[in-house]
This record gives C-alpha cells, sequence and structure tokens, in this order.
C-alpha cells in the first residue's frame, strides 16, 4: 500500500489518507483482513502527526471499511458489495435523518429538500 | 492517565503583566505546540510547569502527580530544552555528562553518544566556545537521552538551520511511536507545528485563547476575503479581526460555517496558517 | 544530593589546584592550619555559590530531578565535607614537610582547628543567606575581591595591627577565662550549631521561594 500526500492540497491530508485507503479496499488491493499499518508508524512514514492518521482511521472505521480491535490494530472489514453499500447508506441515512428534522423544523418542504439535494450534488461535481 | 500536565486556574503576577485564571492540559501520546507572540506568557508557563517559578495559585499536575510535592520524581521523567544555554560555560560536554547523567535514573550512554554523533557534537570543547546552534543540540542530546516519558522545549529550534529542524522533526517522529511519550514545546516557527503538531495550545496576554485539536482549527477558522460592501457597521462577532485595504477586506473567522451561511459565495474562505491565527488575534485586542 | 555535593567539587576541579598551592605556600611561611583552613573554606564557600548564580545555571540544576531541600542541604554539607577534606590535607602536608621545614610549625591544636571550623561555619551562615536573598553581581564580586585582598594581605595585616590585635585578643582570652573552659567550649559548639542551623533554615526558605 502506497499513500501519496499532498500538502498544497485543500483537501485536509487525513482526508487524503482515508480516501486513498477506501479506493485501496474498495479495488480490492486492500484484501479483507489484511492489518493496516499502526497509526503511528503510519505517521511517521508519511511524515505527518499522529492525530491526522488517527482522524484517517477513524473515518473509515466510521464508515466501515476498516476494524480495530485494542491492542492488536486495525483491520480491513469484509468489503462485500451488498454490505458496503447498506453500510454507506446507513451514513447517509443518519444525515438525512438530521437534515429532515431541521427541514421540519424549518418548514421545508420534501419537494424543496429534493430540490436543494439536486443543486448541491451538481456543485458538488464542479 | 490521560493527560501528561494539567493546569487548573493558574496564576502569576508580575509587574506589567500576569497569568490569570489559566487552565490547559497537555495529552499524553501526542505532540502538543505552544504558539503566542513574544511576551505572551509561553515561557513564563513553561517555567511555572517546571516549578521554576512559584504559581500564586491553581494546581499543576504532572503525570498525575502536583509537580511541588512529587518535584524529584517528575523530573526524572522529563527532558528539557530551554531557549537559553542553561549548561556550566566552563564545562565541555563529556563533563557536564558526568553532573547530568548519574541524577537520572534511566540515563542511557550508548543513546547519548549516538546523538553526539548524529549532530555532530564535539564532546571535549567548553560549551562557551560552541555556537548557538551547537548548544541547542546539545541540550536536546541531554533532553533525549534518560528515556524521559515529557520532553518540554521552549523555542528549540530558533537559531537553527531548516535541515537541522527537519532532523529534529524526524526525531520526533521516532520518538512518537511510543504511545506514552508526550512532547510539549513552544516555537515561533509555526511550519514545525503544521509538520507534527496534534493539539496547539495559542496563549496571548496571559490569556488562554483556544486549546484545540490541529485539524479543528481548520475546520473552524477561516481567512475570510471579500469587498468592503459586505461589511455593515456591525461586523460578524465570529470576525476575530478585520483588515480592511482600499481593494476590500481580510478577515479571520472563527466559525466560517458562519460565515458560509452568512455570505455564501460572495466571499472567498481560505484555509488559515497558525501565524494567520496569531496575527489576527492580536489585531483583535488592539484594536477592540 | 551526593551528586549535587559532587558537582561542587567538580565545578571547582581547578580551583582546588590553587587551593592546593595556597595550602602549601602558607603552611611552608608557617601560617597557622586554622587560619588555611578558614581561608580556603571561604573561597570554596564562595565559589560554590558563585557558580550556581552564574548564567542561567539555576535553572539547570532546578530542572534535574532535585528539590530545593536537596540543593541547599547539598551547599552546607558541601562546606563541612570540604572542611573536613581539608584539615586532612593540610595535616598531611604538615606531615610531609615536617622535615624539610625546619622550624616546626606552630598551631595544630585541636582548640584552633575547632576555632577555625567555628569561623568558617560562622562565614557560611552569614554569607548564604545574605547572598541568595541578595545575589547582586556587584555586591559578590566586591565582597570576593575584597576577601582575596585580605587573604593576599594576611601576613601584612597581622604584621601592622600584630599590636592592637593582640590586645584584643589577649582581652577576650582575658574575658573567657572567667568561664571553665569545658563550658565555654560546649556553649560555644552549641551556639555554632545553633547558627549553622538557622541560617540553613533560612536560605532554604528564601530559595524555596525564588524564581528562576
Amino acid at each position: 500500500m502506497q499513500i501519496i500526500i499532498s500538502n498544497n492540497s485543500k483537501q485536509p491530508i487525513y482526508e487524503q489518507i482515508s480516501k486513498q485507503i477506501k479506493q485501496f479496499i474498495l479495488k480490492g488491493i486492500l484484501q479483507e483482513g489484511t492489518s493496516l499499518p499502526s497509526i503511528r508508524s503510519l505517521a511517521k512514514d508519511l511524515q505527518v502527526s499522529v492525530i491526522t492518521t488517527k482522524r484517517a482511521y477513524e473515518e473509515l472505521e466510521r464508515e466501515g471499511f476498516i476494524y480495530s480491535l485494542v491492542g492488536k490494530g486495525s483491520f480491513v472489514s469484509a468489503q462485500n458489495e451488498t454490505l458496503l453499500k447498506e453500510r454507506q447508506h446507513r451514513v447517509v441515512e443518519e444525515k438525512l435523518l438530521e437534515v429532515i428534522e431541521i427541514c421540519k423544523d424549518l418548514n421545508v418542504s420534501k419537494d424543496e429538500l429534493n430540490k436543494m439535494v439536486a443543486i448541491l450534488y451538481k456543485v458538488d461535481d464542479e | 492517565m490521560e493527560n501528561a500536565i494539567e493546569i487548573k486556574s493558574v496564576s502569576k503576577k508580575y509587574k506589567d503583566f500576569h497569568i490569570e485564571d489559566l487552565s490547559f492540559s497537555v495529552k499524553k501520546g501526542f505532540v502538543t505546540g505552544f504558539i503566542g507572540a513574544n511576551g505572551a506568557g509561553k515561557s513564563t508557563t513553561i517555567k511555572l510547569i517546571m516549578n521554576l517559578i512559584k504559581k500564586e495559585k491553581g494546581n499543576i499536575n504532572i503525570f498525575g502527580l502536583d509537580n511541588q510535592q512529587y518535584e524529584r520524581d517528575i523530573k526524572d521523567r522529563i527532558g528539557f530544552v530551554f531557549d537559553d544555554n542553561v549548561f556550566y560555560e566552563e564545562l565541555s560536554i563529556k563533563e557536564m555528562k558526568n553532573l547530568v547523567a548519574p541524577t537520572y535514573t534511566h540515563w542511557d550512554e550508548e543513546l547519548f553518544r549516538s546523538y553526539l554523533e548524529k549532530f555532530e557534537l564535539p564532546t571535549r570543547l567548553k560549551i562557551k566556545k560552541m555556537s548557538k546552534g551547537m548548544k541547542m543540540k546539545t541540550s536536546l542530546a541531554f533532553a533525549l537521552s534518560h528515556h524521559a516519558d515529557l520532553i518540554i522545549m521552549d523555542e528549540p529550534t530558533s537559531g537553527l538551520d531548516p535541515v537541522f529542524r527537519r532532523e529534529i522533526l524526524e526525531i520526533l517522529y521516532d520518538l512518537m511511536q511510543d504511545e506514552t511519550k508526550t512532547v510539549f514545546f513552544s516555537t515561533h516557527i509555526t511550519t514545525d507545528l503544521d509538520k507534527i503538531a496534534d493539539y496547539i495550545v495559542f496563549l496571548q496576554n496571559g490569556t488562554l485563547i483556544f486549546h484545540k485539536e490541529y485539524h479543528a482549527i481548520a475546520e473552524e477558522y477561516g481567512i475570510v476575503k471579500g469587498s468592503n460592501d459586505l461589511l455593515d457597521q456591525r461586523s460578524p462577532k465570529e470576525f476575530v479581526s478585520i483588515r480592511k485595504t482600499s481593494m476590500g477586506f481580510e478577515a479571520l473567522s472563527k466559525n466560517i460555517k458562519e460565515t458560509e451561511s452568512l455570505y455564501g459565495d460572495k466571499v472567498v474562505i481560505e484555509k488559515p496558517s497558525l501565524e494567520d491565527i496569531m496575527y489576527f488575534t492580536k489585531r483583535g485586542k488592539a484594536h477592540v | 544530593m551526593y551528586n549535587l555535593i559532587r558537582k561542587d567539587f567538580i565545578l571547582q576541579k581547578y580551583l582546588m589546584l590553587f587551593y592546593l598551592f595556597i595550602a602549601i605556600f602558607y603552611t611552608m611561611t608557617d601560617m597557622s592550619m586554622g587560619l588555611i583552613i578558614t581561608v580556603l573554606s571561604v573561597f570554596f564557600t564562595i565559589n560554590s555559590h558563585y557558580y550556581d548564580e552564574k548564567g542561567k545555571n539555576n535553572v539547570l540544576i532546578n530542572s534535574l530531578p532535585f528539590s530545593r531541600k536537596q540543593i541547599i542541604a547539598s551547599k552546607y554539607i558541601g562546606v563541612l565535607i570540604f572542611l573536613f577534606i581539608t584539615t586532612l590535607i593540610i595535616w598531611l602536608i604538615r606531615f610531609i614537610c615536617q622535615d624539610i621545614v625546619s622550624n616546626s610549625m606552630t598551631g595544630g591544636s585541636i582548640t584552633e582547628l575547632l576555632t577555625s571550623y567555628a569561623i568558617a561555619i560562622l562565614f557560611v551562615s552569614f554569607y548564604f543567606p545574605f547572598f541568595y536573598r541578595f545575589p547582586n553581581r556587584i555586591l559578590l564580586s566586591s565582597f570576593s575581591i575584597l576577601v582575596i585582598m585580605m587573604v593576599a594581605l594576611g601576613k601584612t595585616i597581622v604584621s601592622r595591627f600584630g599590636n592592637v590585635m593582640s590586645d584584643f585578643i589577649n582581652g577576650i582570652q582575658t574575658f573567657f577565662s572567667q568561664f571553665s573552659t569545658t563550658g565555654l567550649y560546649i556553649s560555644a559548639f552549641v551556639i555554632t550549631i545553633l547558627i549553622f542551623s538557622s541560617s540553613w533554615f533560612l536560605t532554604l526558605k528564601i530559595y524555596e521561594n525564588k524564581d528562576f
């Protein structure tokens, strides 16, 4: 696994790391069960702060790509397609529920919300 | 014990400057950077931690122990680097070592020699004959050679060339492989902190401005640039300070989410450097 | 604390040669043993304080794993150890020089030794609290110069003011001869110890409240 980070990019370093690891996992380069380098040794190799790699791993764990065992390290989770999609959907669903609550609070209708989603998605792609 | 250093409501008054009710902690296993303009109180704080200066109020715990009651045990586990040379000028490194080494329980002679070699330090030269850089490296060699759990440094890299500063960072990266080690250092060279700090403590005029995880700073703070007509009489409360020119304004916002919802894409929001934060915060106090 | 005392001796490594020279020189020129001991102890005391106050060495010692109690204790005990070692060395010098120097050397009596110890201890008892409280560079240097001058001109002073001094000393001796010798010694001993201990306590309080 080779990770290249750019110090000049707008994207925070922890995001760059987690994105690249995610790609490796999705492409199957990192197989299920593979142990990942510890956050500290990764930090040293990439010459970043420990909190950076910690964040990256935390995000990966939150999204279900890896899991950690105390005292043993972090490992790639089983990534069958359905399970992966399910995990990802769950993360989005959580956020959507939050957004829907706010909409109800502020009297934003479902249609308005859908329109906003369409616009924001386009903006993100630019 | 989660925190290597815990400062609670510490006060110390001087004639023209005081530290009032200062509280923050330094997390074990991480690198905490300490920033602030000259005279902000960084050196004073470090001296309070080391019990070199007597605090008037409050508590300081190191490794969970009171820093006055357990002074000896604590200092046995601390490696220190001060910005001025504190070693006896008349002695050579070898002679200094003979004085210092026996005072530490875990002195590692081999490790010390490897640092002397790595830093290219002459063992028999009198310390007073060394350049500032060499003196600094000497302090560092001593601080790193007794398996200290906490490394405290006050401007350790000022006066050192950029290449050597990189090498020190490498040593710190190495050190941090051990999750029981903690580093706390003050510096003006914020680019060094960008590379290794996990947390930042920002002091100004003896007051704590913030203590944040490094990445959280860029998530909350931002440099906001826009045209002057966007500002009405009341400047947004999340603007720490504003710099206006005839071409437009530049401000530091401490809540870019607010700023974004306020101005949308009428402004440019950029990631702030630690220097930006220090600069705008200082202006903020001056213009209040 | 052993390391602290050792430090004070190591720092004066080269000065020790100077002390040795003085010891030999003045022994040869028939100065009383007690006086040499007192003089050297005064030098030692002044220098052991000086090196720590110099530059930022205070910061160093107080950053190393020592308590302020230990630091001050090492100063007081260090002087006592120096007194002891100096006595042995001078005694050794006299023993060796016995055959070389024709005239027998004066002094060496217990009284003399004890008096010199007492004077040295009284000096230390005054010096430490005063100069830890007022570590003024100028005061320090002028005091050291004064002491050096007094030592250098020691013989001259004694011969010049010989009469006045012997009258003074006779006066004191007459005064003290009123009391029993043992009683005198015991009270002197007790008083010296008291002064030494109070000084130690005082210096400790001063040092504990210092900011470096």
